[in-house]
């Protein structure tokens, strides 16, 4: 009899204590959130390559190289070049993504060639106002493309396009005849706001 | 006979002891209460969002879904690296009995490779009855967004905090994008759910 009475009093004591663990009063505050970032994608626009003047004996051909986003790469030659012919590049950037872009560097790569550099540097012209007056090499043209565009950003959906003339220098000399010169012309395009680059 | 006379005996003794009995005077002291609880409830207040960015583009879109009392639902979008927004918030005591912070836990889903890549920074301080802020405060910069909860919980000023009936608490948390962070990191997205524990003052 007194061990059934110890037992009902530790179970009442027990019971108690568990009132006294819920008994704590408490509030939860609920911060539910989602973060969702952009996309960064500059692609080609359209790009034309055309020959200027009525008689032009320059074999080009133009191939893009279409993935999901768009055109990342275009390959094109440009053959049976000689000295005085002069071809038209129309081409552009468009941002495919959700954020502001900017050029952040322009270089020519994997040069493939047997000729020298300068002869290289200087084989083909450039006529960068299309005001008809070639006024810089095409290697110079390259070199130049950043600090050209340097104040140039293009928003969200937006296209940066225009046409650019080139000209085989008249001065190539005879020793260039029958070179071929393969080379990657690569733009790396940066988030506007990127302050090292 | 003698039956007869012992049984009206009998009768007249017991009308005389029924008699005693209501003789005994007596009187009645009633205690009459109420005892009523009081309320425990603490609530988000004066909620905003708003985007914050190195450069001259403010692009996120920051948005606050919906606000309840113990509910801030919000979405960060077209967030990039060096980018954020500032989620800026008020926690008031709108109970009768003081509350303090009891804990924070994140529960993060989603992406698992934006994770590391997503930063926060923040502060908090304890505002009067009337809104007015005072010390302690407290802040924290940088930290990855995992770390939160351990940051806040961590935080002795926070803990320390005994908020009075209409006292509160103005948080503000930067959500940061690591300028860093790599292309891998575009079209991705992260859900996040932070608990914010008040308990009542003097729990153990």
């Amino acid at each position: 009899m007194k061990k059934s009475r110890l037992l009902i009093a530790v179970l009442v004591c027990a019971v108690m204590m568990m009132g006294v663990g819920y008994a704590w009063w408490n509030d939860v505050l609920t911060v539910n959130g989602t973060v969702q970032t952009g996309t960064f994608d500059v692609d080609f626009a359209d790009t034309r390559i055309e020959k200027i003047g009525a008689e032009n004996y320059l074999d080009i051909s133009v191939n893009s190289e279409q993935d999901d986003d768009g055109v990342d790469c275009i390959n094109f030659t440009v053959g049976n070049l000689y000295p005085g012919a002069e071809f038209s590049v129309t081409s552009g950037f468009v941002n495919n993504g959700s954020i502001p872009v900017k050029i952040g560097k322009a270089e020519i790569a994997n040069i493939n060639s047997n000729i020298n550099s300068n002869e290289y540097a200087n084989a083909i012209l450039v006529d960068t106002d299309n005001n008809g007056t070639y006024d810089t090499t095409f290697s110079q043209w390259v070199a130049n493309i950043v600090s050209n565009l340097d104040s140039v950003k293009i928003a969200s959906n937006q296209t940066l396009a225009g046409t650019v003339n080139f000209k085989v220098n008249p001065e190539l000399s005879n020793n260039l005849q029958g070179q071929t010169v393969t080379f990657n012309l690569t733009f790396d395009w940066v988030q506007f706001n990127e302050i090292n680059r | 006979m003698k039956k007869a006379r012992l049984l009206i005996a009998v009768l007249v003794c017991s009308v005389m002891m029924l008699g005693i009995g209501y003789a005994w005077w007596n009187d009645t002291l009633t205690v009459s209460g109420t005892v009523e609880t009081g309320k425990f409830d603490v609530n988000f207040i004066r909620t905003e969002f708003i985007p914050a960015a190195y450069g001259t583009y403010l692009l996120v879109e920051p948005e606050i879904q919906d606000v309840q009392g113990n509910l801030i639902k919000c979405r960060i979008g077209n967030l990039y690296p060096g980018a954020g927004s500032i989620l800026k918030f008020q926690v008031k005591n709108d109970g009768t009995i003081p509350a303090k912070f009891g804990g924070a836990q994140l529960t993060l889903t989603g992406d698992e490779g934006l994770i590391p890549y997503l930063l926060v920074e923040g502060n908090y301080t304890k505002m009067d009855t009337d809104g007015t802020y005072t010390r302690p405060a407290d802040a924290f910069n940088n930290i990855t967004i995992s770390a939160l909860d351990d940051k806040l919980n961590s935080s002795e000023i926070l803990k320390g905090y005994e908020l009075q009936r209409d006292e509160g608490v103005a948080f503000e948390i930067m959500f940061l994008m690591d300028p860093e962070a790599p292309n891998a990191t575009m079209d991705q997205s992260v859900d996040f759910t932070l608990e914010l524990d008040w308990q009542q003052f003097n729990r153990p």
